[in-house]
C-alpha cells in the first residue's frame, strides 16, 4: 500500500533527482529547446519541497498532490509547469479521500494525470512528448498488476517501460512543442521531457520501496 | 466593463503593452498582466495561478479576453481556466490574437462599450491594418475586379493522409473567405467553389490527389500563395490520427476502449443505436405562405450559426463546430431547400430535413469512410436548425429497448423525454460531464458517457457494447466473457439498489411513534421517477429553474401543466412542493433579460424579481393552482426576507384563484402555500410569518451563508459555512418553535437534510420533514427508525449548549461511531 509518506517521499526524491540531474536534461533540451528544461524542473521541485505542509499536519495523498500541482503551475516556467501542474492536479483529484492508495489506485492516479496531460497538450503518442513514457509506464502497471504481480514488482515494471519508452523517442521527430520547429533536425536526440517523466516515476519506485 | 489579461514570458512585455494601452484608452479598459515567474534568475516564463490571479482581477460576466504571446503561455491560460469559477468559463476568451496588436486593438474597441463579439473580433483582426500597409494584396478587402482580369492557376498535389476532410476542408473554405478573388478547384472532371465546404468536401478528394485551383480577381495571386502554403502545411492536418486519447491502448493496435467523459455512473450493456439519422416527425403540410416559409428558415438559419459560433468559441471540439457553422453558409444547401419550399409549398421543416437527408445521402454515397462519418455532422446540423424552426418536433425520440443510445449530442429536452424502459445507456460525441443533460441523465439513473470525440465514428447501429458510466468509457467490441461479467455487476448493483430501496420504502417512523416525511429535491419532472424508486415520501423542493433554463422562451402554462403532473404521478400520489422560479442576475436566463449585478447572491432575485413579473409569475400559479385540483401539489416562494413579500404573493395566489373559479377552471382551494426560510431576517420573523403561511422550509445551504456572512465558493472562508455552526442550529430550533406554537409544520431542505450524521439533532429539533437528494433517503429512513423520538431530543438539547462547530461535530460524529 502506498500511503501518505511515500507520496511525501516521491515528491522529496523527485526534487533530489531533479536537482541532480537538471545538467543532463537542461543538456539534452539544448539541441531541441530552450535549453531549460531542467533548470525548470530543478526550481519546481526544489519549490515543492519548500511548500510541502509540515508532517504533523498529516496531510492525505490528495492534498501532497494538489499542493505540489499549485507549486508547480507557479513556479516551473516553461510548458512543463501547466502539463505536470495538471498531471498532479488531476492526479490529486483521482485519490481524493483516500488514506492508502492500492495498485489500482496508482494506475487511476496515473491514468488521470496521462488524461490531464493529453487534454492539455494535445499531444498524440509518437510526437516525441512526455505521452510516449507516460504511457507505456501505465500500460506495463497495469498489466503487472493484472497478472497478480505485487505493487513494487508493477512499479518496476512500470519504471522499466518508461525507461524504454523514454529511449524511443530519440529516432522519433518532434511535433509538438518547442522542438517540433526543427522539423526532421529532432530526430536523433531523447526528449527531455519523456526523460523527466522517467526520473518522476522512478522516484516514485524508490520512495515506495523506501 | 469587459476586461483584458495579457499572459506573457516576459513581465516586461506584459507591462510594456499594458502602458501602451493605457496611453491610448485613458485607462478606461480593465487590465490584468501575468508575465515572467516569480525567479530572479531566470525571469523567464509563464506562471498558471498569476494567469488564475489576473482573471479573478478583471472578471465581470460582461466578459474577460485573454491574450498570450506563445508556447507556455497558451498552455498556461488554458491551464487557469480549470482553477476559476466554472461559472465563470462561458465569459472567459482565449483569444488567437496576435499579443501587441490584438490587444491594442481589443482595448481600443472594448473602451467605446462594444459588444464581447466585437471586440473579439477587433483582437483577431488586429494585424489588417498592418497587412494592408505592407502588403496590400493580401488584405481582406474586396475590390471589384474588371471582367478582363485573366485567372490565375495553381496544382498542388493533397499530401494529407485522409484528404480533404471536414477539418481541412474547412480551412480552406476559411482561408478562402478571406480574400476578394473568386476560387474554383477541379479535380479530374470536376469542380467546386472553393467557398462552399459541402461542395469542397464532396469531391472526396484524396492523398495523393492533383488539384487543381483558379483564381480571379485582384488578388488572385495572393490567395493561390495562401492555398499553396496550406497544401505544404499538410492542410493544417497532423497526420497521425488517434481520435481521442485512449489511455489503455497503444496507438495503432486494435481499439479496445472508446475513452470519454463520466456523465453518469452506472454500468450499462446494450445496443447501439444511433440516433444520427432518424427521421424526426416532421409537419409534412402544405404551407399557404411559401414566402413567409423561406423566411422562417432563413432566421432558424442564422439562429443556428449563432449557436454554434458561440460553441466553436467555448468547446473544445471548437473545429467540429466551425466546419458546422461552414455548412449552414452553404448557399447550395438554402437554395435546394427554399427552392422546394417555392415550388412545392411546403413548410420550412419539411424542405428544410429533405435538403439535409439529400445531401447526408451524397456524404454517404461517396464511398470514403471519412465523408460517411461526415453525414452525422449534417444530420447534427440538420437537427440544430430543426430544433430553432419547431422545438417540439426535433425532440420526440423513441428507440428500440435493450439500446445504447448515441447522439452526437442531446438537448437537456431531448434527455429529458428518454424512456428509461427503452434506453439502458447514453453515449454522445459532444458535450461534458456538467451540461444539463448529464444532470438529467443522473436523475434518470442512465449510466452516460459524454465527449467521445472522433471516436464517437467508430460506433455503428446494432453493434453491442459496454458503457462504463463510472470510469467514463465505453468497451465498443466486449468479448462473451466481459459481457457476462457486466451483466453480473449490473445484476448485484440492481440487487443491493433493491435491497436499499425496500430500506427506502418503509415510512419513517421512530420506534415511539414520531412520523417524519423524508421527500426528495428535485429539478426536472423526470426525477421524480428514481426519486420514488429511492423510497421518497414525496418531493419537497422542485426546483423549477431547469424547467425555464431549457427554453428559449419562458415554457407556457400548458408546458407547467404537463411537468408539475408528470411529476405529481411519477412519486404515486406523495406530495410535491413546487418552489416559483428562483433566479437571479448570476443565472443565464436570456429571455429574462434580468440586469448584470456585481453581487446577484445578495441582488435582485428569488421572490424579489418573480414578484415584478406578473405574466411570469401568474402563469406559473395558474399551472400549479391547476395541477392541485388532481394531486396534492403545494407551492413555496424562494427568499422571502419580510411579511410584505409573503402578503404579496399571497394575494397574488388569491387573484389566479379568482381567475380561474371565473373560468370555471378547476382547482384545491385548500392548496398548501409556504416560503423558505433562507434570509436571516425571515428566520427572526418566523412568528410574525407563521401566522400567514402553511409551512416553513429551511433553505439551510443558503441560510447557513447568510448566516455566517461567507461564501462557500470563497475557499479562504468556505470553512465557516458548516451545518454545525450553533448559530444555524439554534435558528432552526427557534424557526421551529414559532411554528409549531402556531400549528404550522417546518422541513428541512438544505444538503444538511440528507446527512446522517445531523439526522438525530435534526429530529430532535422537532423537524418535521427533511427533503434530500434522493440518494440518502433509505441511511436517514434506516436512522429515524432505529431512533426513539426522545432520545433525539436529548441529543438536540445537549448540541444547542455546544459553544463551537468544533464540538458539535465532534460530539455528534462521536454519536454515530
Amino acid at each position: 500500500m502506498i500511503t501518505a509518506q511515500h507520496i511525501r517521499a516521491w515528491l522529496e526524491r523527485s526534487a533530489q533527482t531533479f536537482a541532480a540531474q537538471k545538467g543532463y536534461l537542461s543538456d539534452l533540451d539544448s539541441p531541441i529547446g530552450d535549453a531549460d528544461h531542467g533548470t525548470n524542473m530543478a526550481r519546481g521541485f526544489a519549490k515543492v519541497v519548500e511548500k510541502l505542509p509540515p508532517a504533523a499536519n498529516n496531510a492525505d495523498s490528495s492534498t501532497l498532490l494538489k499542493g505540489a500541482s499549485m507549486t508547480l503551475m507557479a513556479t516551473v516556467g516553461g510548458a512543463s509547469g501547466p502539463l505536470y501542474g495538471t498531471f498532479f492536479l488531476r492526479a490529486s483529484a483521482a485519490v481524493a479521500g483516500k488514506s492508502e492508495l492500492d495498485g489500482a489506485d496508482l494506475h487511476a492516479l496515473l491514468t488521470a494525470g496521462i488524461e490531464g496531460v493529453v487534454q492539455r497538450g494535445r499531444a498524440e503518442p509518437g510526437d516525441k512528448t512526455m505521452i510516449d513514457a507516460l504511457l507505456p509506464a501505465a500500460q506495463a502497471l497495469k498489466t503487472s498488476l493484472d497478472q497478480g504481480a505485487d505493487l513494487v514488482a508493477a512499479l518496476d515494471a512500470c519504471v522499466h517501460a518508461a525507461e524504454a519508452g523514454m529511449q524511443a523517442t530519440i529516432p522519433l521527430q518532434a511535433r509538438k512543442g518547442r522542438a517540433s520547429y526543427l522539423g526532421e533536425r529532432s530526430i536523433g536526440h531523447q526528449d527531455p521531457g519523456a526523460t523527466s517523466v522517467y526520473f518522476l516515476l522512478a522516484a516514485l519506485c524508490d520512495a515506495v520501496k523506501g | 466593463m469587459i476586461g483584458l489579461v495579457l499572459v506573457s514570458h516576459s513581465a516586461a512585455l506584459a507591462d510594456g503593452v499594458r502602458a501602451l494601452i493605457k496611453q491610448m484608452t485613458q485607462e478606461r479598459v480593465p487590465i490584468a498582466v501575468a508575465g515572467g515567474v516569480d525567479d530572479p534568475d531566470n525571469p523567464i516564463g509563464t506562471d498558471v495561478i498569476k494567469v488564475a490571479e489576473a482573471i479573478s482581477a478583471v472578471y465581470s460576466p460582461d466578459g474577460v479576453i485573454v491574450l498570450m504571446d506563445l508556447g507556455s503561455a497558451v498552455l498556461s491560460a488554458e491551464t487557469a481556466l480549470e482553477l476559476v469559477d466554472t461559472e465563470w468559463l462561458p465569459h472567459i476568451h482565449l483569444s488567437a490574437a496576435p499579443f501587441v496588436e490584438g490587444a491594442l486593438s481589443a482595448a481600443v474597441q472594448a473602451s467605446v462599450g462594444s459588444p464581447l463579439e466585437q471586440v473579439l473580433a477587433a483582437a483577431r483582426g488586429g494585424l489588417a491594418a498592418k497587412q494592408q500597409h505592407l502588403t496590400p494584396s493580401a488584405a481582406p478587402t474586396a475590390i471589384p475586379m474588371p471582367a478582363s482580369v485573366p485567372a490565375l492557376h495553381l496544382t498542388v498535389p493533397v499530401p494529407n493522409r485522409l484528404g480533404l476532410h471536414a477539418r481541412p476542408a474547412a480551412r480552406l473554405v476559411s482561408l478562402v473567405g478571406q480574400y476578394a478573388a473568386e476560387v474554383t478547384l477541379r479535380k479530374g472532371e470536376r469542380e467546386a467553389s472553393a467557398r462552399q465546404i459541402n461542395a469542397v468536401a464532396l469531391l472526396d478528394v484524396r492523398q495523393g490527389d492533383e488539384l487543381e485551383f483558379t483564381a480571379q480577381g485582384t488578388d488572385a495571386r495572393a490567395v493561390l500563395d495562401a492555398i499553396q502554403q496550406l497544401a505544404k502545411d499538410n492542410f493544417g492536418d497532423r497526420d497521425v490520427e488517434a481520435p481521442h486519447p485512449v489511455i489503455t491502448v497503444q496507438a495503432k493496435r486494435p481499439v479496445a476502449v472508446l475513452a470519454g467523459v463520466s456523465a453518469a455512473p452506472g454500468l450499462a450493456v446494450g445496443q447501439i443505436y444511433l440516433l444520427d439519422d432518424t427521421r424526426p416527425d416532421l409537419p409534412t403540410g402544405r404551407s399557404a405562405d411559401p414566402a413567409g416559409e423561406q423566411v422562417r428558415l432563413t432566421d432558424a438559419l442564422s439562429s443556428a450559426r449563432v449557436e454554434l459560433d458561440v460553441l466553436s468559441r467555448r468547446s473544445e471540439a471548437g473545429a467540429i463546430f466551425q466546419a458546422q457553422s461552414l455548412m449552414l453558409r452553404d448557399e447550395d444547401l438554402l437554395r435546394a431547400a427554399q427552392d422546394q419550399i417555392k415550388q412545392q409549398q411546403c413548410s420550412a421543416e419539411y424542405a428544410w430535413w429533405h435538403a439535409i437527408e439529400a445531401l447526408a445521402a451524397r456524404y454517404r454515397d461517396t464511398g470514403n469512410a471519412v465523408l460517411r462519418w461526415r453525414s452525422a455532422d449534417i444530420f447534427d446540423v440538420g437537427r440544430r436548425v430543426l430544433r430553432q424552426l419547431a422545438p417540439e418536433t426535433a425532440a420526440a425520440i423513441h428507440v428500440p429497448a435493450g439500446s445504447i443510445l448515441a447522439a452526437p449530442d442531446l438537448s437537456p429536452s431531448e434527455a429529458a423525454q428518454l424512456n428509461r424502459d427503452e434506453v439502458r445507456g447514453i453515449v454522445t460525441q459532444h458535450g461534458g460531464a456538467t451540461s444539463h443533460m448529464a444532470i438529467i441523465a443522473r436523475g434518470l439513473a442512465l449510466p452516460a458517457v459524454v465527449g467521445l470525440g472522433t471516436a464517437y465514428s467508430m460506433l455503428t447501429s446494432g453493434q453491442t457494447v459496454i458503457v462504463d458510466g463510472d470510469k467514463g468509457w465505453i468497451l465498443p467490441h466486449p468479448t462473451a466473457e466481459q459481457i457476462a461479467a457486466a451483466c453480473r455487476t449490473i445484476e448485484q448493483q440492481r440487487l443491493e439498489q433493491r435491497r436499499q430501496r425496500a430500506v427506502g420504502q418503509q415510512l419513517a417512523i421512530t420506534p415511539d411513534g414520531r412520523r417524519i416525511e423524508v421527500a426528495a429535491n428535485i429539478g426536472s419532472a423526470a426525477d421524480a421517477v428514481s426519486v420514488a424508486e429511492a423510497g421518497a415520501d414525496g418531493v419537497g423542493v422542485f426546483r423549477t429553474e431547469l424547467l425555464f433554463m431549457s427554453h428559449t422562451l419562458p415554457p407556457s402554462e400548458a408546458e407547467q401543466v404537463q411537468a408539475y403532473t408528470t411529476a405529481a404521478e411519477n412519486v404515486h400520489g406523495g406530495s410535491v412542493i413546487i418552489r416559483t422560479l428562483d433566479v437571479g442576475g448570476d443565472k443565464p436566463i436570456a429571455y429574462l433579460k434580468l440586469p448584470r449585478e456585481d453581487n446577484p447572491f445578495l441582488g435582485y432575485r428569488g421572490i424579489r424579481c418573480w414578484l415584478e413579473r406578473p405574466e411570469l409569475a401568474e402563469t406559473q400559479l395558474r399551472a400549479i393552482c391547476r395541477v392541485s385540483a388532481q394531486h396534492p401539489l403545494k407551492v413555496m416562494f424562494p427568499m422571502v426576507g419580510t411579511l410584505e413579500e409573503v402578503q404579496t404573493a399571497r394575494e397574488l395566489v388569491r387573484a389566479v384563484q379568482t381567475q380561474l373559479t371565473r373560468e370555471a377552471i378547476p382547482f384545491d382551494p385548500q392548496m398548501e402555500v409556504g416560503i423558505m426560510i433562507e434570509v436571516p431576517s425571515a428566520a427572526l420573523l418566523a412568528d410574525v410569518l407563521a401566522d400567514h403561511v402553511d409551512f416553513f422550509s429551511l433553505g439551510t445551504n443558503d441560510l447557513t451563508q447568510y448566516l455566517m456572512a461567507a461564501d462557500r465558493g470563497n475557499a479562504h472562508v468556505n470553512a465557516l459555512v458548516s451545518p454545525f455552526q450553533p448559530a444555524l442550529l439554534r435558528t432552526i430550533q427557534q424557526v421551529v418553535r414559532a411554528a409549531h406554537a402556531r400549528g404550522k409544520w417546518v422541513g428541512v431542505c438544505g444538503e444538511m437534510a440528507g446527512d446522517p450524521r445531523l439526522t438525530r439533532v435534526l429530529l430532535g429539533l422537532g423537524v418535521d420533514e427533511l427533503s434530500m437528494n434522493a440518494p440518502a433517503i433509505p441511511a436517514v429512513k434506516t436512522i429515524i427508525r432505529e431512533t426513539d423520538y426522545t432520545a433525539a431530543q436529548a441529543v438536540a438539547a445537549h448540541v444547542l449548549t455546544l459553544p463551537t462547530a468544533a464540538q458539535v461535530e465532534a460530539y455528534l460524529d462521536g454519536q454515530s461511531a
